[in-house]
Order: structure tokens, then sequence, then C-alpha cells
């Protein structure tokens, strides 16, 4: 298979283990910390739930598909 | 409301002005072109900020500014979780096949996902019944969209004495075309926003359609950015929102009627939507306008929430009850199925529910929508064709990296924004579709800025919009180009091509208009629907086509009937089986994951025992033995 190909291929399985690894965090964290019942406690204004299950991994798929996109992916083919 | 109350017609004109001005400029521009490309694709001459905004915008449906802040007002932080995968959507809906489809599409001169298909599989029947299917589902999903956007107008329009008079002439004088169960308010909502749709996309193709969408996306970045600032100001910053609604219970939602001992005066007696009353020693408020008749005594049944949490009814009641010219008679109240006399329940997921003893957002449905937003929302035909219209793969990177920090500002914010409005406007429980317009004249009123609504209200007018003009222009290509210019006459002229696009935009318009002049019921169902069927079925197909050389027609075939299959099938069962549109979901999961699974399934089982791809389509596809050109 030509380089641009399997690079291009590489590069959609990135994103899909990116896409994996941000369900996986922000469903177990949510499902460990925000549905057990009891006092919600806050963290920057926010249930706490919300900053470690949804906002720190936000942040890090942000700053990760800005990596991937201007560092990681490749212009056009070889 | 606003004592600037034609404050939102004219922003609402201002902004008209600028559109049709847009499509005037564009339909210049595309008149040394090719017809066909640069109506439906705009050359390939996309740029970054063009194509960030354009792939923004028309993934932010009306939904996004309608339907999305009235969920988070109704059950509160869950949908921060609800939400969650906008996080890495940018990078799987551009990502995933952008660089493929638009190597792929230059290649083999394709410039609509059934052109895909039929070089990739040099199948027509596959082509041919993908444009059905494309067709059929878009139409669908068009007329919940123009229904949305008409009651957006009419709610955001609606208090401006100039629109009133406008709706007032509609009723007296072409009565017939509003039609019972709507109002005269609605039809013009519905009118305006068809026209002005209608012209700009026809007129502009979709040069035009991405110039509005970059307009139309800096304009909600701006609304949702100061709705937030706004906010933050008016609740005294998060933290004392968020103590606020942990102390919050869900409130209970019934119905009320008014009495006078007397018969009314001739001009009646009026109750307004919003009051706040007391009826013995509990806290009410109407969610609707209750009219007494000249002459009766008594009003019609209208919607009322009650408050039932002690602070805020304590807040409430020293400074919004006021005099009341008619008694309440107060009827049933209804407790919510999840969350009555609960502290805290806005906090957490699953989130309290009106109707649902499991509450919003039981876990297997939030896992579902994870899947659903950045799965589903790279298989939508409306994202993927904006991934043939660029430039180059550098512009591709460059606008994932501007997308991935745009839905950053925009959507978290709406949750903040439409939490904290559970302080700054309590007692919309019956109707929290209204949220959108209510915070924006509540928040610029407390600003100070009474015209600054003007602003804020066009977000949503952009969102509609936006998604739009981008599904009808599909549903012309599909037209035009797939069934007429493929099928049944090749060598029609560009000028019989324009003729043909510019009438066929106008009846899909026209069509959807006559549509939502009877809008169907479960809208949100609708949407979700038809959006989840067209991810299911175009979906596998075209990734598999572009990263799998063995993947072949029979394969395509069955992926596309077999996913679609199994997908209808939990919505038919759910039918049945539950007598509403909710569908049935085994493992709690959307039939979206089940429809995927099958057509991949489906997909395996086809390309296992079905027949070999020609030479020539994988030569344009994966360039086995030819030398390669660049992208760029």
């Amino acid at each position: 298979m030509p380089l641009g190909f399997r690079r291009a291929r590489r590069e959609a399985l990135h994103i899909l283990i990116a896409w994996a690894v941000c369900l996986v965090w922000t469903t177990s964290y949510c499902a460990i910390s925000a549905y057990r019942p009891g006092d919600v406690a806050l963290l920057w204004g926010m249930p706490e739930w919300v900053v470690f299950g949804i906002v720190l991994p936000w942040l890090v798929a942000t700053i990760y598909s800005l990596w991937f996109a201007l560092f990681l992916m490749k212009d056009g083919e070889q | 409301m606003s004592s600037d109350a034609n404050a939102p017609l004219i922003a609402f004109l201002c902004y008209t002005a600028i559109v049709l001005g847009l499509a005037v400029l564009s339909n210049y521009a595309f008149k040394k072109r090719a017809f066909v490309s640069e109506y439906f694709l705009g050359s390939r001459g996309l740029g970054v900020i063009a194509l960030a905004l354009t792939f923004g915008a028309t993934s932010a449906s009306a939904g996004s500014f309608a339907g999305f802040p009235s969920l988070i007002y109704a059950h509160g932080w869950s949908l921060a979780l609800w939400i969650a995968s906008y996080m890495i959507f940018p990078l799987c809906g551009m990502g995933l096949l952008g660089k493929r489809m638009s190597i792929v599409s230059r290649r083999t001169g394709a410039i609509t996902i059934p052109d895909i298909l039929r070089a990739r599989f040099e199948s027509r029947s596959l082509a041919l019944m993908s444009t059905i299917l494309l067709s059929i589902l878009l139409c669908v999903f068009l007329v919940p969209q123009f229904t949305l956007a008409a009651l957006i107008m009419q709610q955001l329009l609606g208090d401006s004495p100039l629109y009133q008079e406008a709706a007032f002439w509609l009723q007296n004088y072409l009565p017939n075309l509003i039609p019972v169960g709507t109002g005269p308010e609605y039809v013009l909502g519905l009118l305006l926003f068809a026209v002005l749709v209608v012209a700009y996309t026809t007129f502009g193709g979709f040069r035009a359609v991405v110039w509005t969408d970059v307009l139309q996306g800096f304009v909600m970045l701006l609304g949702v950015l100061l709705m937030l600032v706004f906010t933050l100001v008016q609740v005294g910053g998060l933290r004392n929102a968020s103590l606020e609604m942990s102390s919050m219970q869900p409130p209970r939602l019934g119905t009320a009627s008014f009495v006078v001992d007397s018969p009314a005066p001739p001009e009646g007696i009026r109750i307004d939507s919003d009051t706040w009353f007391m009826d013995e020693e509990r806290l009410f408020r109407t969610n609707e306008a209750a009219l007494i008749p000249a002459g009766d005594t008594e009003s019609t049944l209208i919607k009322i929430t009650q408050i039932v949490t002690p602070q805020e009814i304590a807040r409430i009641t020293q400074t919004e009850l006021s005099s009341l010219p008619a008694n309440p008679r107060v009827g049933q109240l209804i407790p919510y199925a999840r969350g009555d006399n609960t502290v805290g329940t806005y906090m957490r997921p699953p989130g309290p529910s009106p109707s649902d003893p499991n509450g919003f957002l039981p876990l297997g449905v939030a896992v579902s929508f994870f899947a659903f937003w950045a799965l589903a929302g790279t298989g939508q035909p409306g994202n993927m064709i904006r991934l043939m219209a660029f430039t180059g793969t550098r512009t591709l990177r460059r606008a994932i990296a501007s997308l991935a920090v745009y839905f950053s500002l925009i959507y978290f914010p709406l949750i903040i924004i439409f939490c904290c409005a559970r302080l700054l406007a309590p007692g919309l429980d019956h109707t929290p579709d209204r949220i959108m317009p209510v915070m924006a004249y509540l928040l610029s009123d407390g600003a100070g800025i009474p015209w600054m609504a003007g602003i804020l209200i066009a977000a949503p007018f952009a969102a509609a919009m936006s998604t739009v003009d981008s599904f009808m222009l599909i549903i012309t290509s599909s037209v035009v180009r797939d069934v007429y210019q493929q099928s049944i006459r090749p060598e029609a002229t560009e000028r019989l091509l324009k003729r043909l696009s510019y009438g066929t935009t106008m009846l899909v318009g026209l069509l959807a208009t006559i549509g939502a002049l009877y809008p169907p019921q479960f809208l949100q169902y609708v949407i979700v629907f038809t959006g989840g069927g067209l991810a299911v079925a175009f979906l596998a197909p075209v990734a598999l086509g572009l990263y799998w050389p063995r993947f072949n027609k029979s394969g395509a075939l069955m992926s596309m009937v077999g996913g679609i299959a199994v997908y209808v099938l939990l919505y038919l069962i759910g039918f049945v089986t539950l007598g509403n549109a909710s569908p049935v979901r085994p493992l709690q999961l959307d039939p979206f994951i089940w429809g995927l699974l099958a057509s991949l399934l489906a997909a395996w089982f086809g390309t296992r025992y079905g027949g070999s791809n020609s030479e020539s389509a994988l030569e344009a596809f994966f360039g086995k033995n030819h030398r390669h050109t660049e992208c760029n």
C-alpha cells in the first residue's frame, strides 16, 4: 500500500483510540463518582464530577486535537 | 420583556439584509466558474476559517440553541455528560474521513456522496439507492427543522409590535394560510424563515451557504460568550449559582384557571404568562396567558408550575408577587417521576425527569450519547460534503484545530449559562423551550443594555439557518447531479442544470414549508431518528470504502440495508409496544449503536461472500499501482 494511504489509515486509528480513551475516561469516572448518592462536592464552582469527568478530559482532548492536527497529521500524500 | 420590544425584529432585519447581500456576492462570484462544481461544492475552495465554521455551524442545528438549552434548564448538570463527546467531535468529524475524502473526491471528480459510492463500487444501483435514502431522510429531517425555526422566530419576535401587526394582517387577509392548530404568529415566522433561507440558498448555492455559515458561526460564538459573562455577573458567580442549585427540588407541574365574581368587562380580563401568584401558601408561576372572555367569569385552563424549594419561595415572594385581577383555581399538580422531594437532583446524573422514573440520563443512555454525537456526526452527509470542498490537507489540519477550540467555547458555556438560568428564570418548567429568548431579554435588561437582546437572539436564527441551507443543497445535488445528470441526461447543458438546480432548491424549500404548516408530533424524535438513520446508512459504507480495499459492492449494499433495517426495526418495535415514538433500547443502548454494529457486521459478511473490486476503482481509491499526486 502507498505511504499516503497507510499514513491516513494510521491517523484514523489514532483518532478512534483517542475517542475510545475519552469515552472510557468520561463514562467510567462519571459512573463511579456522579451516579452514587450523597452530597455533591463543588470545585471551581462546578460539581467535582464535572471537573474531573468532563472538564479535564475536555481540556486534554482539545490539547490532543490541537497537537494531532498541527503536528502529527501530515499534509497530503508523499 | 424589554421596553425596546422591536430590537429583536430590527436585529433580524439587519441580519437578513447581510445574508441576502452575501448571496448576491456569491452569485456574482460563481458566474465565471463551472456551474455544477461551484454551485454544489464551491469549486473546492474552502479555506481554514470557512471550513471550520461551515462545519461547526452546520453541526449546530436549531436544536443546539433551542432544544439543548431547554434540556439543560430542565435537567441540570447531567447535560454536561450528555454532550461530553463534543470534546472529541472535531477530531472525529473532520479527521476520520477528511483527508481520504478530499483526495478521493478530487481524483474521481465526485461532488456528492452517491458520486463517491458510484466511483468506489462502480454500481449504479448502490448510487441510486443511496440517493433515494439520502433524499427521503433529508426531506423528513427538513420539516421539523423548519418547524423549530418557525417556533424560534415566533418566540423571539412575538413580542415585537411590528411582528404582531404583521401577524394580525395575515390573519385578516390570508386566513386560509393558517391551518387549524397553528396561529398567525407561527405561520408568519415560518414564512419569514422559509423565504429568507430559500432565497439565499437558491441564489447563492454552496458558496453563499458557506459565507453565511461563517457569519452565523461568529454570531453564535459572540452570542454565547456575551451571555456567559452577563449570566455569571447576574448570579454572583458560578459557585453561588451551584450552591443555590444544590438546594433545589424539582417543581410540580399542573393546570389552573382564573375566576372572578362578576362577569368580565367587554375587553375581558387577562393574566399574562410568567405571572407569579400564591394560593393556599403555595407559590406558582403561569406558563401561559389566561383570558377571561367578556361576560364570562372563568378562564380556560392554562399550564402552571409550582415552586417547592423553600429558599426559592422565600426569595421570589419578597420581590416578584403582585396582585391579580382574578382568583386562581388550581387543578391537579403532578410530581416528577424522578427527583420529587429530592434535594440536589439537578447536580448529578441521571437528573430529574417529569415522566421517566429512571431519570433523564441513565448510564447506558449516557454511553450511547457519547458514541452518538461523535460517530453519528461523522456519518452525516452534510458534514461529509464539506470534507470534499477544502483547498488541501493543510486547511483541514488547521480547521480541526480551530473547530476544537470553537466547540469548547460554545458547548460548555451553554451548560453553565442554562444551569444558572434556573436561578434567574425559575418556574418555566412547563415550557422550557422558551428559555433561550427569555434569558436573552432578561440578561440584556439586567445589564442595562436592552438592545443587546437583538444580538443574543440572533444566535438561534443563525443555528437554524446554517443547518437547513446545507441540507436543502444536498437534496438538490442528489436530484440534479445523481439522478438527472448521471442517470437520465448526462449531456445536459450547464444552463439547463442551473435552471434545474434553482427550481429544485425552491421546490424543496416549498415542500418543507408546506410540511411545517402542519407540524408533526414528536419533533425531537423525528430529528434524532433521521439524524441517526443517515449516519447508520452512510457511515460504514463510506468509511470502509475509503479505508478497506477488500470492501466490495455486496458489503456496501448489505451494510447500508442491514444497518438501516435494524435501526428502523427498533423504532418500530418501540412504536408498537410502547405506544409512542420512543424506540426500544436493548441494554439501554440507543438504536444508533445497534444499527451501526449491524451495519459493520453486514459489511464484513457481504465482503467475505461477495465479488471482487475492479482494478480501476482500486487504482482511483488506493493507488496501488500508480504515482500519487499531491493533494495540495
